[in-house]
Formats: C-alpha cells, sequence, structure tokens
C-alpha cells in the first residue's frame, strides 16, 4: 500500500505539550512574543494560542502551545483537549512534531508525560526547560546520555535566562524520526482487544489502542458497543481499569526514575530551600493568614479606589463623544440608536476593563510567584466545610470586581461538585456595577454622618458586602447538604518553587483576560442595551404618536427656551412611561408592590438587565434629570444631589407618604444584593456549567432575591 | 542487628513525624495512586512530609523535587514503609 507524505506546501504543525508548572507557556511566549492568536479549541471554552513563526532558513511551522497536561489520561478539560489533539489524527491541530516541556529540576515527571508522546509514534523533541536550575557541569553529559536513552533530540533551555531557544528552534523545520523502542507493550492477552481497536478506531499504533481500552471515557468518538466487546476480548472488569492506567504509570515512573538515575542531572539545591523558608511565613497559622488579608486588602484597594480615575476619564470620555457625535450628526432614530443604544452599551463595557485589569494583574502576579497556591494551603480546611474547595478563595474574590471572569477562574477546581457550588454562589458576591446602586440608595436615606471618624454610609456599604459574602456561605452550605457531598473529593495540588514574576507573562495574561472580556461579555451587553434602548424608546404606535402630537403642538406654543427644555424633558418622561419597557414596568407592578417597588422601579429593574449600574442612568429620566453619569465634575454632583431631592419627594398616591423610605430603600438595597440581573453573568455559566444549573442558579437568586426584600420591607415597615 | 521484616512494618504516612522521610509502600485508593504518579510520585518512591496548613489539613509532602499538598484523609490512605529498623 501506498502511503504518499505530506504535502511539503502543507505547513508543519508543532505542538507545545507539557506539566502546568514546567514553563510550557512561556516558552511559547518566548518563540511567538505578540504574534500570538487566541481562540477556543472547536467546541469547547479552553483557550488555545497559536501562531505561525518564521524559522532561519525562511521556512515557516505554525506552533499551537496545548493546555498543560500531567499525564496522557486526562482528568479535566483542559487534559482532555490537549489528549484530543495527540489521539485523533482528524483533529485540525494534530502535530506533526511534539516539542514535550520538562522542567529540569523535576525530571522524571517530565519523562513520564514524554514517554506517553513517543509511545503514540510522534517525533518528538525533549525541551529541559529551567536549566539554569541544575548544576552546570553535569548539563553536557546529562543530554547526551538522555538523547542516547530516548531516542530523541533533548534540548536544554533556560527561557528565564533567554538561552538555548535558538538551538531549540533550529530543530523545528528538521525531519526528525519518532523513537522506536516503546516503554510499554501491550501483554499478549490483550492482543485480539488491540487489534480490534486498532480497526475501530482507525489507527496503526498500539499504545492509542491500548489507552482507548483502558479509558474509553475520554474517547469520545468511540461506539459504546466496540468498548463493551473489546473489554469483553480482554477480560477485564470495567472496575480494573482504573487499576491497569495506574500500573502503567508506574511502570512508566519506575523506568523514568532509572534514567534519571543513568543521566544524574543534580538540581542546585536553592529553590527548594529558599521556597522551606518562605513557606515558613506565607503559611504560618498567624503571618500567614495576617499576610494574604494584606494582599486581600491592596487588591480591593486597587479595585475600588485606583481604577476609579481610569474609570471616571472612560465615563467622561464617552459622554464627551456623545454628546460631540450628538451635535453632529442628525437627530432622528439612528442617532439616537447609535447614541444611546450602542455608545452607552460600549461605555458599559468598557467602563469595567481598569478593574478587570487590576484583577488580573493581580491574580497573574500571585500564580507567576507560586504564592497562589499558598493561599489555597491556608484556606483549604476552612472553606470545605462549606462545600468549597481551597480554590474557590481566588474566584469569589474575583467576584467583587466582576462575576464573568470569576466564573471561568473556577476551571482550577479539579472536583466537579466543588466547582459547581462555586460558580452558582459567585453571583452573590457584590460586583463593581452594583457600586452606583448602592451609593445612590444609600445615600437616599443615610444622612452624610461621622462615626468615629469615618463616614456612616461607608458602614452600610461594608455591611453589603459582608452581606453577600455571608450568603454565599450559606447558600453554598445549603447546595452541599441537598447534593450529599461530603467534601471527600481527591485534592492534589502543587506547590511550586516560589520564583520572581516574568512580567512578559502577566502582561499577555492582563492584556488576553481585558480583551476577551469586551469580546466576551461585551457582545452580550451589547446586544441587551440595543433591545432595551428598543424597549425603552418604542410603544404602542398610536400612544407614543399621541404624545409627539401632543407636546409638538406644546412646544411650539412656547416661546421661553427654559419652558421648551422643560417640555422636552416632560416629553421623553412621558414617552419612556408609555414604552414597552414602561409597560413592562407597570405590568409587573401588582408582583414587586410586596417588596415596596412602584412601577417606576419595575422599569429600573427591567432595564438593569443590560448591567446593573443602568439602574441609575433609568431613574434620572423617569425623575426627569439628565443623566448624571453623563456629565462630569460639579454639574454631575448637583444632578445627582436634585436626582435624590426628587426621589426623596416622590409621593406615593395611595398612602401619601414618600415612596423612598427606609424600607422601600433597604428593600431595594437587598434586592440588588442577590438578585440576577446580569445576563452576561448568566451566559457564561451556561457556557461553564450547562443549562440546568443554570436555571437553578437564576431561580434559586430569584427566591432568594424576593424572599428577603420582602421580609426586609416587611420587618422595616413595622 | 537484624531488620525485622513483620505485617506491622507499614504505617500510614500520617502517623509519620514532620520533617521525617518515609518510603511508599502502597496506595489504599487506586485514584489517589493515579493522582501522585501523574505527578511522578508512586510505590518505592522517597517521600517527605513536610508542613501542615494552620488548621492541620491539608499537609504538605516533598516529593520528586517538588511539594505536593493533599487532604489529611488521603495522606492516610499512603502507606509507608516503617523508617527505621528495629533492633532485635
Amino acid at each position: 500500500m501506498d502511503i504518499s507524505t505530506p504535502v511539503a506546501s502543507r505547513l508543519k504543525k508543532v505542538a507545545l505539550v507539557g506539566a502546568p508548572n514546567a514553563g510550557k507557556t512561556s516558552l511559547f511566549n518566548a518563540l511567538t512574543g505578540l504574534h500570538q492568536k487566541v481562540g477556543n479549541f472547536p467546541g469547547v471554552t479552553v483557550e488555545r494560542k497559536s501562531a505561525r513563526i518564521r524559522l532561519e532558513d525562511n521556512t515557516s511551522v505554525e506552533l499551537v502551545d496545548l493546555p498543560g497536561a500531567n499525564s496522557l489520561y486526562p482528568v479535566s478539560e483542559d487534559e482532555s483537549v490537549t489528549c484530543d489533539v495527540l489521539r485523533n489524527p482528524l483533529n485540525p491541530d494534530h502535530p506533526d512534531l511534539v516539542v514535550v516541556v520538562a522542567d529540569a529540576t523535576q525530571l522524571k515527571r517530565g519523562l513520564v508525560l514524554a514517554s506517553q508522546v513517543l509511545d503514540l509514534g510522534f517525533p518528538a523533541i525533549l525541551v529541559l526547560n529551567m536549566i539554569d536550575l541544575v548544576e552546570r557541569e553535569y548539563v553536557h553529559h546529562a543530554t547526551h546520555r538522555l538523547q542516547a536513552l530516548l531516542g530523541i533530540p533533548v534540548v536544554p533551555v533556560s527561557v528565564r535566562q533567554e538561552k538555548g531557544i535558538g538551538r531549540l528552534t533550529k530543530w523545528l523545520n528538521k525531519d526528525i524520526e519518532p523513537a522506536h523502542r516503546p516503554w510499554v507493550t501491550v501483554p499478549p492477552g490483550f492482543r485480539p482487544a488491540i487489534n480490534t481497536l486498532k480497526e475501530a478506531l482507525p489507527t496503526n499504533q498500539d499504545y492509542l489502542a491500548f489507552q482507548a481500552l483502558l479509558d474509553p471515557g475520554s474517547f469520545r468518538n468511540l461506539p459504546d458497543s466496540v468498548t463493551v466487546q473489546v473489554r469483553e476480548l480482554a477480560h477485564v472488569a470495567p472496575k480494573d481499569l482504573r487499576l491497569l492506567i495506574s500500573n502503567e504509570l508506574a511502570v512508566r515512573n519506575d523506568r523514568a526514575a532509572e534514567i534519571v538515575e543513568q543521566v544524574a542531572l543534580k538540581p542546585s539545591d536553592y529553590p527548594g530551600k529558599l521556597t522551606s523558608v518562605l513557606d515558613r511565613i506565607f503559611t504560618h497559622r498567624i503571618f500567614g493568614y495576617a499576610i494574604f488579608l494584606g494582599i486581600l486588602l491592596l487588591i480591593f484597594q486597587s479595585i475600588f479606589a485606583w481604577a476609579t480615575y481610569p474609570m471616571d476619564a472612560i465615563d467622561a470620555g464617552i459622554a464627551w463623544l456623545q454628546e460631540a457625535l450628538g451635535s453632529i450628526l442628525p437627530a432622528g432614530w439612528l442617532t439616537d440608536l447609535l447614541l444611546n443604544g450602542i455608545l452607552a452599551g460600549f461605555g458599559g463595557i468598557v467602563v469595567f476593563v481598569p478593574q478587570i485589569v487590576f484583577l488580573f494583574f493581580f491574580i497573574a502576579l500571585l500564580e507567576e510567584t507560586g504564592y497562589m497556591s499558598r493561599v489555597v494551603f491556608l484556606m483549604d480546611r476552612i472553606m470545605r466545610p462549606f462545600g468549597f474547595s481551597g480554590k474557590s478563595v481566588i474566584p469569589l474574590m474575583g467576584g467583587m470586581a466582576c462575576a464573568i471572569p470569576s466564573i471561568m477562574m473556577t476551571r482550577s477546581i479539579p472536583n466537579k461538585i466543588e466547582r459547581m457550588i462555586t460558580i452558582a454562589v459567585i453571583p452573590l458576591m457584590s460586583c463593581s456595577a452594583r457600586i452606583p446602586v448602592y451609593t445612590l440608595l444609600i445615600a437616599l436615606f443615610v444622612p452624610q454622618t461621622e462615626l468615629l471618624g469615618l463616614d456612616v454610609r461607608g458602614f452600610y456599604m461594608t455591611g453589603l458586602y459582608i452581606l453577600g459574602f455571608l450568603m454565599s456561605l450559606v447558600v453554598a452550605f445549603v447546595l452541599k447538604t441537598i447534593l450529599k457531598y461530603k467534601s471527600d473529593g481527591l485534592f492534589v495540588m502543587e506547590m511550586p518553587a516560589y520564583r520572581m514574576p516574568r512580567w512578559r507573562n502577566v502582561g499577555i495574561t492582563v492584556y488576553q483576560q481585558a480583551t476577551s472580556f469586551v469580546l466576551g461579555a461585551g457582545k452580550i451587553i451589547l446586544g441587551i442595551s440595543i433591545v432595551l434602548w428598543v424597549l425603552s424608546s418604542y410603544g404602542m404606535p398610536d400612544k407614543m404618536k399621541q404624545i409627539e402630537t401632543d407636546y409638538a403642538a406644546k412646544i411650539s406654543q412656547s416661546n421661553d427656551p427654559q419652558s421648551i427644555d422643560q417640555l422636552r424633558l416632560a416629553q421623553s418622561k412621558a414617552r419612556l412611561e408609555s414604552s414597552f419597557a414602561g409597560e413592562i414596568g407597570k405590568f409587573i407592578e401588582p408582583a414587586i408592590r410586596p417588596l415596596g417597588f412602584d412601577w417606576k422601579i419595575g422599569i429600573s429593574i427591567v432595564t438593569s438587565f443590560a448591567a446593573r449600574e443602568v439602574f441609575v442612568s433609568t431613574m434620572s429620566i423617569l425623575y426627569g434629570q439628565e443623566d448624571p453619569e453623563s456629565v462630569d465634575g460639579d454639574a454631575q454632583i448637583k444632578t445627582r444631589e436634585s436626582l435624590l431631592t426628587r426621589m426623596r419627594a416622590e409621593i406615593n398616591p395611595k398612602t401619601g407618604k414618600p415612596v423612598y423610605n427606609h424600607a422601600t430603600t433597604l428593600s431595594l438595597l437587598v434586592f440588588y444584593a442577590f438578585a440576577m440581573q446580569c445576563m452576561s453573568t448568566l451566559a457564561v455559566t451556561r457556557r461553564e456549567a450547562g443549562w440546568k444549573w443554570t436555571l437553578l442558579v437564576l431561580v434559586y437568586l430569584t427566591i432568594l432575591s424576593y424572599g428577603a426584600s420582602w421580609i426586609t420591607f416587611t420587618l422595616a415597615s413595622l | 542487628m537484624q531488620i525485622v521484616s513483620s505485617p506491622h512494618s507499614e504505617i500510614p504516612l500520617t502517623s509519620l513525624p514532620r520533617g521525617k522521610s518515609g518510603v511508599i509502600a502502597r496506595f489504599e485508593s487506586t485514584e489517589l495512586e493515579i493522582a501522585l504518579l501523574r505527578m511522578g510520585v508512586g510505590r518505592g518512591n522517597l517521600v517527605q512530609l513536610c508542613d501542615m496548613a494552620p488548621l492541620g489539613d491539608p499537609i504538605s509532602l516533598r516529593a520528586n523535587g517538588t511539594k505536593i499538598a493533599i487532604r489529611k484523609k488521603d495522606a492516610a490512605l499512603i502507606w509507608i514503609f516503617q523508617p527505621q529498623s528495629l533492633p532485635a
């Protein structure tokens, strides 16, 4: 049979494979810089980074950074992606050459992974990264020994010191022979099963078929009938498969240990010693928690104080743009859509970028230095009784900036139930979009007074954050009890040696997170903004027409510019009241009356679905004010103050008392603390946890917010 | 001096004094064994009991040139050879 060689013109595909802490991504960054294409692997949300790089001889290869993997028997979604790329020849990323990146100080582990890659029949290169951390005099000898023992090129590299990278690129366009001697051979008793699998897959690699026999669950395209058939052929019970996997890995581990012994690559003990000393401080029973608390405070300081400067600038910029465009463009619905739909929606996204940048800067920094795993180590026992994992701490923290990236961060939690519980409670953390709402409502009923030298309003604000956090513990505990979870999930976490952060990695992470937020969540926020613009600009045609003709007549009769402004304002108020959004507000009024809300609050709740802070601008329109967000400086304070005055003056026609009494305002605050009012969060929850879980989250948050508001209103009205 | 080999010569990792090392004899859970083999730690390998988190759980091990944190109840499923030989 003639097997045609790959067409020369096709771009050679090179995949980077390595354990999570082996420095694989750093090597990828060093090889490609910012020329990376970031996307997702088809069908999953695992990030795919690739780049086309040009080599010295002017040929090019396509380099793909596969997700970190400890072995080719996948336990996480990330590892499943890596396995599928390597196992499935039809996968678009299936490589022609695999670069296995190993940490030179943990050579044995790297060899176990490399041996699996070799047994799959790939031409491969082994990179010994962090070579600066092993004693230099042994490197040359060890490289040669390894090369001879493995039968593939071995390249010592130090990404940190930028050494050896050129040597690696020289190998990328060479034809490399796959290694000949397999590390693990198929036992004779399994032959018939392996042959059947080789036909079914199809493949000519024994080891690939062996993996399919042992771990059929991770071969999605393998029919169940074949799985059952081959298990019978091999005479193995399903429960013995895991045992066979552990045996295979043990054989590889033992062989790798022998090789490590022979090559005698000695780690200089520098990182280990420093790490022990630092761990005594960072995981100390007092200092450990104190340092973590200090870091938390620093992160909050950055999100809530430092980030306000760029955020105010963005707000002002958008307002300026709206005004500038408004004066240039002809009046009409298209301009209105552009300015108040699209541009306002865009502003609503971009304004959160500074907070996202700060949050991810710190998280990337803590990850890079190795400190993050110490936080997990400190917090696991404390978080566990609530059904969390120690790894839930970081996403929960992130929830105070924005739920969307935080829900994505839960991927690092290996236990599925712990991850699901964490995803379910993240929306309870008070995110930054709630700040403008809290600020307005607190100012409505709490006078600016001092207590212990601090603004009393600040205590209310802090109270709302604590309320959200405490509720997340309660809900997590309830979920854990309902799911009958015993908090006994397997938890095995590497605590890598401390190291100085590589700023290039931090920068690239921050840049990629910010762009993925703007493009991902941004699409939804923008879409909802446009829908809301339609809902609040249009109503039943006859009613809207009536308003237009009524006000047109009134305005034409008036000469005084001031009263014309007044009429215009009254007109937009009437328009909003008769719009679809207004109709919805009135329609839901009976449902929200027990919470102390009227139809105006109803409209604001509906419009908040794009982003919670829209509450403030809707209120401004309803109370006949200019949007306080779009005016800067003194004017903003003035308009906010007059909005407050008008809201305070609003009288309930039925009771004759103010609408915004203590009871209603408190109830509204509680409602905003708990309600699921963010379409983007729902979308990302669905992506990460599926439809059913999203529905559960939506239902429980709705019941919780309604119930808690009702109780608050009832108690406060007594 | 004579090395006594008795059925009692294996102890769970959790009863090892802090800072002491031992050689892994067996794992009581296959899943745990796979999880540690993924980090390059298996039967016959040396492990050192390093630190405990402030509340006594999880604990950290040093093995194969790295530190690994595991929960206490899992550590109790790792059996190691009694580190000292008993004088006859």
